[in-house]
């Protein structure tokens, strides 16, 4: 082996964060670090530093070598065979009890990672449950990804994709294996490197920072699984010893869709009435997640009563989730977590669906998989009264109205949202993998919020159908009731800079749309300064009209003033009795005189 | 109809639910027998009530096979619903004689008429039934979603001009004092129209429960128009004018047959027609209710409406 991994111990290295899970979990629990895989032992100072002795152990005997000639004692270990390292571990150690295991850079260069955990596991165990730090490049980071989509895979001497690593990790894969293992994760000190040293070439508009491409492709990773611009995963880890067998929960096989049903228990009968449209679908492959939002025990109780009503196939697929605090987004964010079905629909429990609310969703989802799926909402007003002199009720007081578009139109929803929210589905896994979330921080205009980010993201689906009845309650309380002027203004405000922090990324035959959408303004432009010339003329043309008439009174006034006016007064009168005895020219002004 | 006996075989109160099949859409009699399944099980944990169930189908076709049947049957018997016949018409009947066919032999004290797509809330028969207290309610109808039928209703007391028989429930005694339907007159629609005045014209009350629901699959249009098919065309224009004729209202009858006359669908000129030619043949309904006591023309409508489906 060369010096290649002959790496000093910098104020920025992942050497730094391993130190630091050493020094959190280490410290105080015995007497000496153990360093396996040790190379030149980078961490050997900043232990001792710690006040805890350190011991390394590697296959190569340069770094050996190297470390003796610090005064470090060192063993020679071969992985591949974990038992032996345990044993070489044990002889290295001469009854002095450890503090922690270290492996820096080595579960990538191994292919029996999981064996190697499993005995160091139990070797942990039996002296008392020593911690374990792990440090692994990450392969999930960025600049890898983004080189992928340029078709790049370049290994190098060192960093991420060192050429001589044999096994990758994505965090979930470190937690499997660890997991299978026999550890449990107990800290986290992940070495971040925006630019890695993969960052090449460095004027690829993918790796560039500001140029649209990369920011709209990191948003995508960074709002994924994360780790994006994690270097090396930095990880500490308890014993627990051999995994048994995972518990089984089998709740059958995934829905197509998880219903998320937001209610407060303040409209029984429209609860029930939703509950009843879902239990009349003509496809049943759905659950419904009943978001019992700030409701007391007795209430729920019977919310269960209730939806156990509809029988034990259907009671069975609605689950009752109580949600405390928060607005009135937080049942959503709550549903989203627990949703098992491949999309996630909302459908509150004033609204009610048609027959074929599902049966339309799944026609769609198997022509369109992983698209928004969209139906178009009909309109209805609705009032409280009471029933019979004390039963809460509501009556219907006008017809069904389309006041929305039956296709889907990105521009015009970028300006507000012309789709209710039980309306449409999303996939799962624009939340699942793609990190979107409910917002809670939005009073109301949520379900817009999340439904752009999805449409921008996956594409719409139209039906074309109506297969939902969205109720206005003209007397009664709503979001338009309970929410200000002000509240709706700052959550658009607030939904339109989410959109604005990122790029669009607009669906196919969008600049048709938007150029038309400019011809369009330009002509009204052209049309309103028109308008706006022609008003001018006709501003000009009343004030000289207005001089005139002024100038004209003026005249007549001097003219009455004068004494042939006031010599010639019989002879008017007589003329205007003659006048109205003939009656004629009934409609013209009566002189004054 | 006829053999309309007026008390249960076993002293219990009982419940004959009906439904009339035509085509219907696959899955729809599971859907229906769901709903009323599990409507008759929360009946039964307050109210000792024996349930059976009578299906009449006039499709061209059976649409429930022997094997289906019995599967229906043993789905529903835990629940409360004793037996299910089922009855090949061999011809489409029509809504109103295929129920008739069902009612001959009633035994039972209620009668439940349903339309096979609709869905029935776990509570709709405690509902229902919760009226049938007071002696003077002949027919409770149900609220129907998602599309509220429009007709106005007294708030207090329930009381409303006519019930519609996609989910109502009947006194025996008003099948008893009526008859059944006519089914001379009406084939598929206002039939229920006509039961109910004439319920009414037996002196008893015809109420709307609002809190006994059902779910009716009616869909709409994309322009949010009630759908309606060529059947509602014709038989709508023809139940009509027939209603009019038959509720002294000749004058209405005529000029409805006018308009009908000069539409400009096949299906209204032709019910005009039929109209016409009955009339000329004098095999119109003897009419009935000569001051207007309980038969109600507002426009095309046959009660007072909250709002209307139709386009304004």
């Amino acid at each position: 082996m060369s010096d290649r991994y002959n790496f000093g111990l910098t104020e920025y290295s992942v050497y730094e964060y391993v130190v630091e899970l050493v020094r959190r979990f280490g410290v105080g629990r015995g007497e000496v670090v153990v360093d396996i895989g040790c190379g030149y032992g980078a961490i050997a100072e900043a232990v001792a530093e710690l006040g805890l002795g350190y011991v390394g152990l590697d296959l190569e005997a340069a770094g050996l070598a190297d470390l003796e000639s610090r005064g470090y004692s060192t063993a020679e270990v071969d992985l591949s065979s974990p038992e032996g390292a345990v044993a070489s571990i044990d002889r290295l150690l001469a009854g002095r009890s450890p503090s922690a295991l270290v492996m820096i850079d080595v579960l990538e260069h191994i292919t029996n990672g999981p064996a190697v955990l499993d005995a160091l596991s139990g070797f942990a165990i039996e002296r008392g449950g020593v911690p374990l730090v792990i440090a692994v490049p990450n392969v999930t980071h960025f600049d890898l990804a983004a080189k992928l989509l340029l078709g790049r895979w370049d290994m190098t001497e060192t960093g991420l994709l060192d050429d001589t690593h044999v096994s990758f990790f994505s965090v979930d894969r470190l937690q499997a294996m660890t997991g299978d293992g026999g550890w449990v994760e107990i800290g986290e000190n992940d070495f971040e490197l925006p630019i890695s040293d993969q960052h090449f070439p460095s004027d690829a508009a993918v790796l560039q920072i500001g140029s649209p491409l990369h920011d709209l492709l990191f948003d995508v990773r960074d709002r994924s699984s994360g780790a994006g611009i994690v270097n090396e995963f930095v990880r500490a880890y308890a014993p627990i010893g051999p995994r048994g067998e995972p518990a089984v929960t089998d709740r059958g096989p995934e829905p197509l869709v998880s219903v998320l049903m937001r209610t407060q228990g303040k409209r029984p009968t429209t609860l029930q009435e939703a509950l009843l449209s879902m239990a009349a679908q003509t496809d049943q492959d759905f659950e419904v997640l009943l978001l019992a939002h700030n409701v007391a025990r007795e209430e729920l109780t019977h919310m269960r009563y209730l939806a156990d009503a509809f029988g034990a196939e259907f009671g069975g697929r609605v689950r009752l989730i109580p949600v405390d605090g928060g607005g009135r987004t937080r049942p959503l964010s709550v549903g989203v977590e627990q949703a098992r079905g491949r999309y996630v629909a909302i459908l509150d429990d004033d609204d009610v669906v048609f027959g074929h609310w599902v049966e339309t969703f799944q026609a769609m989802a198997r022509k369109y998989p992983g698209r928004v799926l969209r139906s178009p909402v009909a309109e209805q007003d609705v009032a409280e009264i009471t029933w019979g002199g004390d039963r809460q009720g509501y009556e219907v007081v006008g017809r069904p109205r389309c006041r929305w578009p039956d296709a889907f139109d990105v521009l015009d929803h970028l300006w507000e949202n012309h789709s209710p929210p039980c309306g449409w589905a999303v996939p799962r896994s624009i939340f699942r993998d793609h990190g979107l979330q409910f917002d809670e921080s939005l009073p109301v205009l949520e379900d817009w919020d999340v439904l752009m980010q999805a449409v921008l993201w996956c594409g719409v689906a139209d039906s074309g159908e109506i297969t939902a009845l969205w109720r206005r309650w003209q007397v009664g309380e709503s979001s338009t009731s309970v929410h200000t002027d002000d509240e709706w203004q700052q959550a658009r405000m607030a939904v339109t800079s989410k959109l604005d922090a990122r790029p669009l990324l607009l669906p196919a035959r969008s600049m048709t749309a938007i150029q038309a959408e400019r011809t369009r303004r330009d002509i009204y432009q052209r049309e309103a300064e028109r308008l706006q010339t022609e008003l001018l003329g006709t501003k000009h043309h009343v004030a000289m009209l207005e001089q005139r008439l002024a100038d004209a009174r003026q005249e007549l006034e001097a003219m009455r003033r004068s004494s042939s006016w006031k010599v010639s007064k019989p002879v008017r009168v007589v003329g205007d009795l003659a006048r109205r005895a003939g009656g004629g020219h009934g409609d013209r002004p009566e002189g004054d005189g | 109809m006829s053999d309309v006996t007026t008390e249960g075989s076993d002293g219990r109160r009982s419940i004959r639910v009906q439904t009339v099949l035509y085509r219907p859409a696959t899955g729809d009699a599971d859907r229906l027998l769901r709903g009323l399944g599990e409507s008759v099980r929360m009946l039964r944990e307050t109210t000792d009530v024996k349930v059976v169930m009578a299906i009449g189908d006039g499709s061209p076709t059976a649409s429930i096979l022997p094997d289906h049947l019995e599967e229906l049957r043993t789905a529903v018997r835990p629940l409360g619903i004793d037996d299910i016949t089922y009855d090949f018409f061999y011809e489409n009947l029509g809504s109103a004689r295929g129920h008739n066919r069902l009612l001959e032999g009633l035994h039972e004290d209620f009668v439940l008429f349903l339309n096979p797509d609709a869905y029935l809330s776990p509570f709709c028969l405690a509902e229902l039934m919760l009226l049938t207290v007071d002696r003077t309610v002949g027919m409770v109808e149900g609220r129907q979603i998602p599309l509220e039928h429009p007709k106005a209703y007294d708030l207090h007391s329930g009381d409303t001009g006519w019930a519609s028989t996609a989910c109502a429930l009947v006194r025996k005694e008003v099948v008893h004092a009526t008859g059944g339907f006519d089914a001379d007159s009406f084939f598929l629609y206002c039939d229920d129209v006509d039961f109910s005045w004439r319920t009414r014209l037996a002196g008893f009350r015809v109420v709307h429960q609002p809190t006994a629901l059902l779910f009716h699959d009616k869909r709409l249009t994309t322009d949010a128009q009630m759908q309606v098919g060529d059947a509602e065309h014709y038989y709508a224009a023809e139940a009509a004018m027939m209603l009019a004729w038959k509720y002294s209202r000749p004058d209405l009858a005529d000029q409805w047959a006018s308009e009908l006359e000069r539409s400009t669908m096949d299906l209204q000129r032709k019910a005009a027609r039929v109209f016409r030619e009955r009339q000329a043949a004098g095999t119109l309904p003897t009419a009935l209710d000569p001051d207007g006591r309980v038969a109600e023309f507002i426009g095309t409508d046959f009660a007072e409406h909250r709002f209307s489906y139709a386009d304004v």
